[in-house]
């Protein structure tokens, strides 16, 4: 059995990671899209999220698999359990990405709008969380995975910021305000991507420990 | 206390036959402690089978041992009713206790140990007699019973707690040998359990079953663990973990590892045990 299973681990990471990075490809597609109001561009985002809507399935359907024909245990069985939760994760991201695409597609429809530069430092911030929660599942490091964990407070903070700047500049602006709505509904789509990432750091932790982190510190469910 | 123990001299007669059946009568009073070993040491003439083996075994619990083979988990199991004496060669040091008391001090009847630590095989081997006979020989030799009646009580209900008598009552009278596997593994279970041992030693009850008969004897376990310490040495590791509350890891005559179960299959301490468990070897 041994053989078989490690190959077919081996694929089943090398899967996980290549959607990663199609996901990852998909936020900043999504984003450049709202930068430039570019609805081709923002198509293509969308047309991109069925690819990852297929691959999440079917990569569900291999963990299950591999789950009733091997009945892994210790680190095998976090490895499929993590891979099952980063996986459903990752869809989500996806989701995200088109949900930022569509922004992209509505605002496309008006006059242009400059994107402050706080949501350009949003965008940044959630996109080095997704880097970096998939280095730290690829290079399976739980320092890394950590210092996701603290990014995410960071991009939740500029976030929460943004909302009283936007509702201040639709007071002054009031014929922008559907657009400024848009770029609002853009910035909570980049704060749950870092929500995302912060959760994939989190099974990369339990990956590597078997220790459930969620819900901090007063958390009853320690897996110890 | 490391006391040295030569086998070649206290092999009983009794050992050589079934010793579920080889029961003594006083049975002392259930502790809490159960059974303990510290630093057990076997040799078999030169060759060292287990090293420094410590290990407490819960009251009322499960406990599996796994390994591949020859890590000395059977071996490990034998010295618990010193089934070994009867190894030519045989030589174990450091201590074993039952509710504190050395089971190899000289003083010990062995005879008394096994009624108390009792033992099912590999392979299920019930007496050529009738499935009643079977059940009854140990209470009646060793005076548990007094009457024809309470010796009737007792026949049904070992059957009983081993799930069996449904299918046999009918067949009470009947030679035990034409059950099934299943059932014949059964009887002896309940042919252990006639005589109210404190800890059932159980050495890969299941390895001759099919399925079907596996999952009744694990539900039986189950239900026994109640009353008795279980020990399982078995192959299977989805057994051990269906089963047991606590799995001892052994390789190459060491006790590599000891925890909750849980703890063993979803986050082994030791990298040995993760490889073994994982199948990288074994």
């Amino acid at each position: 059995m041994t053989l078989h299973f490690l190959r077919e681990m081996d694929r089943l990471n090398a899967r996980l990671i290549e959607m990663g990075n199609k996901v990852e490809e998909q936020v900043s597609m999504a984003f450049m899209a709202v930068i430039q109001q570019d609805e081709a561009a923002a198509r293509r985002v969308i047309r991109g999220d069925v690819e990852v809507d297929n691959e999440e399935i079917q990569m569900e359907e291999e963990c299950l698999k591999l789950l009733a024909l091997y009945q892994p245990v210790a680190n095998d069985l976090r490895l499929i359990i993590a891979i099952l939760k980063i996986n459903t994760d990752l869809e989500r991201i996806g989701d995200h990405a088109k949900n930022m695409a569509e922004a992209a597609i509505r605002l496309s429809a008006s006059t242009a709008v400059e994107i402050p530069e706080s949501m350009h430092v949003i965008y940044k911030q959630a996109k080095l969380m997704l880097r970096k929660t998939l280095l730290a599942f690829i290079e399976t490091d739980r320092e890394l995975a950590e210092k996701v964990l603290e990014m995410d407070d960071e991009v939740d903070t500029l976030c929460r910021a943004e909302l009283p700047d936007q509702i201040e500049f639709i007071k002054n602006h009031p014929a922008d305000a559907g657009q400024r709505l848009i770029l609002l509904l853009v910035c909570r789509q980049l704060e749950r991507i870092g929500d995302h990432a912060s959760n994939i750091a989190e099974d990369v932790i339990y990956l590597l420990s078997g220790d459930i982190i969620r819900h901090g510190e007063n958390a009853a469910m320690k897996s110890h | 206390m490391n006391t040295v123990y030569s086998m070649n001299d206290v092999a009983t007669t009794a050992a050589l036959i079934d010793v579920n059946a080889t029961a003594a009568v006083s049975l002392s009073s259930v502790s809490a402690s159960g059974l303990t070993a510290k630093n057990v040491n076997v040799y078999y003439a030169d060759s060292q089978a287990l090293h420094d083996v410590s290990i407490d075994i819960y009251s009322k619990q499960i406990t599996a041992l796994i390994g591949p083979s020859g890590c000395g988990k059977s071996t490990f199991l034998r010295c618990l009713n010193r089934m070994n004496d009867v190894v030519d060669g045989c030589r174990v040091t450091g201590s074993i206790a039952l509710d504190g008391m050395d089971i190899y001090a000289p003083e010990v009847d062995v005879v008394e140990l096994r009624s108390r630590i009792g033992m099912v095989f590999q392979k299920p081997n019930p007496f050529p007699k009738t499935v009643f006979e079977n059940i009854a020989y140990g209470p009646k030799i060793h005076g548990l019973v007094e009457h024809r009646t309470e010796l009737e009580e007792c026949v049904v209900t070992s059957l009983q707690k081993a799930g069996l008598f449904e299918e046999v009552k009918d067949r009470l009278h009947q030679p035990a040998t034409g059950l099934s596997g299943g059932q014949q593994q059964r009887l002896c279970i309940a042919r252990a359990i006639a005589i109210n041992p404190q800890v059932l030693l159980m050495d890969e009850p299941c390895s001759a079953l099919d399925p079907i008969a596996t999952s009744k004897i694990e539900d039986l376990m189950w239900e026994l663990k109640e009353n008795y310490s279980i020990i399982i040495v078995t192959h299977s590791m989805q057994q051990a973990a269906r089963v047991s509350q606590r799995t001892g890891f052994f390789h190459l005559g060491d006790l590599v590892e000891v925890g909750t179960t849980e703890n063993i299959f979803q986050n082994p301490v030791e990298s040995r045990t993760r490889d073994y468990i994982t199948g990288r070897f074994g």
